[in-house]
């Protein structure tokens, strides 16, 4: 202070004179403690002059510098600040022969707030909606809180946080987010981000931190196609896209349909450009194609592309129905409706109306004659009453004497080298059955696997092997009470065909025809089963079907009673369960009964009639 | 003999057809449950509240008690009522406490009022049922009921759960129920008494016998079907033990004893205390 008063007096000695010819500067004005400033004194000449120093002030401390560097009337000094932050006031003193002459005061500091973050430059190749995210950090390597905001040339880029202040040492971490949404493809977009701080150095008050170029396109998908937005359950669904790409090299396309009780994931290769796919809506419910993944690589670098179409169906559980009886040149259409059905086909290119005649009360029939080319046949049922399709699909194969696989959703068929002697078509319908994670004992048998039928237009002179997923689920590990069922005149028949299982897939030989698998219990009558466990789901149902599960030791028959209150029965069920495994043997639905307590109890016997072993549990019903 | 089964004929002539009744524990007496539900034409006080209002007005002061296990035990009912008989008119009440302990969070309370008008062997009454419980927001009904006397025949007629509704606490909707039609009639012959009756709504109906062994000791048996949605037979066997102020009644049921042999059997029993005899 003493210093500063010093050199104020002396400055005010000099006069204006001093002002106007002796200048003093230094460059820069703030840097980070150790770092170098330059510090010149400029004279209007050099004669008379015998000595020149550097008054210097920081802290407590003062310092004179000594022998700057000439150059002209120049003076020039190269200083290394202290590695303590400090606040530096200088001034120059000239002796001259007669007098000394003071220059002006400058400053300059080291006790600064100062940001460190390393800029980010992002370049991709195509626009997407998807959201990309970065991360930032910034640091304040001053000695004086940092204050920052951030700012960019497009609302496409968000920040969190957008502003904030960090203390000396401290740092934080910045996210960027491109929502992309507002970009169209097509053009090239430079996104810039910004951060503003109060850090006095020069160029740090406003630091581009990530440049983000996006365009031009190198991959475009087309609009994705979804023929029916609401469909019966028990519909063929079926959507399609393309993807262009310029540029990259597409390795694979993964589409994930929401369904409504999980995900359903289609995988594609890479090659070609049109991509599509169907599956059976099982569930009633909201189905949503919730994204389509494309992963390419661009410049050597493996990238994913993901798009959130966000389509959505909606399969309606439905009364109606449609059938369809295939043969080698025609398909049979059957629909039963109470209202009238308008039918079309869907064979290619082609879109056919198809005439049907109403053969009973709520029974209508048609047929069509498809071409005998290999690719789908879809067939639709609309109607008046309601809002919904019905859609079922069949495949078309052209397979000449070499081996061929023909696949289809829940596996594939072998057909054998020399199956036929010529060219022949093929027709393979795939269909659900409704399986389920738990035998249903009160059916006839438990599907654990979907049916499917083939037909070809020739006799086959070999036996087809056949390939069907198993709903392991379903089987619980028992795979020796696994059966294949074949169908014929409308009824499901146990066929004594060796079957072979290796994981999730059963193999057997079987010539053409309609098969499933499913699983029977199979009752020693000399045995005393015992009820393992008994459980209802849920126990305090305020409006959702309650469900009756039971496991007992062995396979048996079971009886089913539910109890009211008042001990009326007012549910009975027998039939036969599997030993080891959970079966769902009744579902209620509470709407039928009045709400309170009831007890359900259950048995399980050798014969029909027999008791060995009683369960009882209670549930709540509330409407 | 001939009588009872002649009546039993005439009140089988009543069966209408009704759904969704009240789902309640009906049957808390232990005695009505040992001759088959056939209380409704008795005059029982303290344990004809909840079955048959002009049931109470037997001239007694009295306080009951009764505990039921139910369906493997897995249902428990506590029933705790009292009646008096002051000159023609009687009053009686209840509280009742429905509960299963497998683990199931439920509980149901029913509290029943009710009073009766007794002119000569005839009576008529009426009752309030309100239940609560952890599921039951509120609910509400009404009983109606007359017992007519004729020579050695009582014959009955009640309405139970009229403008019966229960809001559920979960959904907050309320359920309404039908009003149940019960005939009933018994036959007091000289060595045995013989009750029968039938829920013509719920499609419930019974038959017992209570036959005095000593002074001290009755034996009572009873048949009990119900057929609503399938059938459900019931065979009671139960004692009643008299001791001065006491009477105590224990009850077995086999329940469908065919089928399920003795699982879901209901066992009762059940303590009266007459505190007007003797005063």
């Amino acid at each position: 202070m003493k210093g500063i008063v010093a050199c104020l007096i002396a400055f005010l000695s000099v006069g204006v004179f001093v002002l106007g010819n002796v200048v003093l500067s230094v460059s820069p004005r703030y840097t980070l403690p150790g770092g170098e400033v330059t510090i010149v004194l400029t004279l209007p000449s050099t004669e008379n002059v015998k000595n020149v120093r550097l008054n210097m002030n920081y802290g407590d401390q003062k310092t004179i510098l000594y022998n700057p560097i000439v150059n002209g009337t120049s003076y020039k000094w190269t200083y290394i600040t202290s590695k303590i932050p400090y606040d530096y006031t200088i001034q120059g003193l000239i002796t001259y022969a007669s007098t000394t002459v003071f220059s002006n005061m400058e400053t300059f500091s080291t006790k600064i707030p100062a940001v460190d973050v390393s800029a980010t430059i992002v370049y991709l190749p195509f626009i997407s909606q998807a959201t990309k995210t970065w991360c930032v950090k910034v640091k304040n390597i001053g000695s004086k809180p940092l204050t920052f905001s951030l700012a960019s040339t497009s609302n496409v880029l968000i920040f969190s946080p957008s502003e904030g202040e960090i203390m000396p040492k401290g740092e934080k971490k910045i996210t960027i987010i491109d929502n992309g949404s507002t970009l169209l493809p097509g053009k090239i977009y430079v996104l810039r981000a910004f951060l503003n701080t109060n850090d006095p150095r020069k160029d740090q008050n406003h630091i581009a931190i990530a440049t983000i170029i996006e365009g031009p396109d190198g991959i475009v998908l087309s609009p994705v196609e979804v023929p029916e937005q609401k469909v019966s359950v028990g519909s063929d669904v079926s959507f399609g896209f393309s993807v262009f790409k310029h540029g990259v090299d597409v390795t694979e396309v993964s589409v994930n349909w929401k369904t409504p009780k999980s995900f359903n994931t289609f995988y594609f290769k890479g090659n070609g450009t049109y991509f599509s796919s169907h599956f059976i809506a099982n569930e009633s419910g909201m189905y949503t194609l919730a994204s389509i993944n494309v992963s390419y690589v661009y410049k050597n670098s493996r990238r994913v592309l993901s798009l959130q179409p966000r389509i959505a169906l909606v399969a309606y559980p439905s009364s109606k129905n449609l059938r369809l009886n295939l043969n080698p040149t025609e398909v049979g259409i059957e629909v039963t409706s109470s209202s009238t059905p308008f039918v079309h086909v869907k064979d290619g290119s082609l879109n056919i109306r198809v005439n049907v005649t109403k053969v009973a009360s709520k029974t209508w029939k048609g047929a069509y004659n498809f071409r005998k080319v290999s690719g789908p046949v879809s067939v639709y049922a609309t109607f008046d009453d309601v809002n919904y399709a019905i859609v079922k699909r069949f495949e078309r194969h052209i397979v000449n004497s070499a081996l061929k696989n023909i696949s289809f959703d829940g596996g594939w068929v072998n057909i054998p080298q020399g199956t036929f002697s010529s060219t022949t078509l093929m027709i393979t319908y795939f269909q659900p059955l409704k399986s389920t994670p738990y035998y249903r004992g009160y059916e006839f048998f438990n599907a654990v696997s979907d049916m499917v039928e083939v037909l070809s237009e020739a006799s086959p002179a070999k036996m087809l092997t056949y390939n069907l997923n198993l709903n392991l689920a379903t089987v619980n590990g028992l795979f020796d009470k696994v059966k294949v069922y074949s169908r014929r005149s409308e009824k499901w028949i146990q066929d004594d065909i060796p079957l072979s299982i290796h994981g999730g897939l059963a193999t057997f030989q079987a010539g053409e025809g309609t098969y499933a698998l499913g699983i029977v219990p199979s009752i020693n009558n000399e045995a005393s089963p015992r009820l393992t466990y008994f459980t209802i789901m849920p126990r305090n149902s305020s409006g959702q079907n309650v469900q009756f599960f039971v496991s007992a030791n062995e396979d048996c028959y079971y009886t089913l009673k539910i109890f009211d209150l008042r001990g009326r029965v007012i549910l009975k069920q027998d039939g036969k369960i599997l030993g080891k495994t959970s079966n769902l043997i009744y579902t209620l639905d509470p709407h039928v009964v009045s709400g309170g307590l009831y007890v359900a109890v259950v048995s399980v016997g050798n014969s029909p009639s027999s008791v060995e072993s009683t369960m009882s549990e209670s549930f709540t019903v509330t409407e | 003999m001939k009588k009872a089964c002649v009546f039993f004929l005439i009140i089988s002539l009543f069966v209408l057809s009704y759904a969704g009744v009240v789902n309640d524990f009906n049957e808390p007496s232990t005695f009505s449950r040992a001759i088959g539900g056939a209380i409704y034409a008795l005059y029982e006080g303290a344990q004809s509240v909840s079955y048959n209002p002009a049931g109470i007005a037997n001239g007694k002061g009295e306080v009951y008690f009764s505990h039921a296990e139910h369906f493997l035990g897995v249902i428990r009912n506590e029933f705790l009522s009292a009646s008096l008989q002051i000159g023609d008119i009687a009053i009686g009440g209840a509280v009742q406490y429905t509960y299963p302990i497998d683990g199931l969070n439920y509980y149901q309370y029913k509290f029943v009022v009710g009073m009766a008008y007794r002119f000569g062997k005839n009576s008529i009454g009426m009752e309030m049922n309100r239940w609560k419980g952890n599921e039951i927001y509120n609910g509400q009904s009404f009983d109606f009921g007359m017992i007519m006397n004729f020579s050695k025949f009582n014959l009955d007629l009640t309405v139970k759960n009229l403008f019966s509704s229960i809001t559920w606490s979960s959904t907050s909707t309320a359920e309404s129920y039908s009003p149940e039609f019960v005939f009933s009639a018994a036959y007091f012959a000289d060595r045995y008494t013989l009750s029968g009756y039938m829920n013509a709504t719920s499609k419930e109906m019974g038959i017992g016998v209570i036959w005095p062994l000593t002074n001290f000791l009755d034996a009572m048996g009873g048949w009990k079907m119900s057929f609503s949605k399938a059938l459900s037979k019931e065979l009671s066997v139960g004692l009643r033990a008299s001791y001065y102020n006491f009477i105590l009644d224990v009850c077995y049921t086999f329940k469908d004893p065919i089928e399920f042999r003795d699982v879901v059997s209901p066992f009762y029993i059940s303590l009266t205390y007459d505190f007007m005899k003797g005063m």
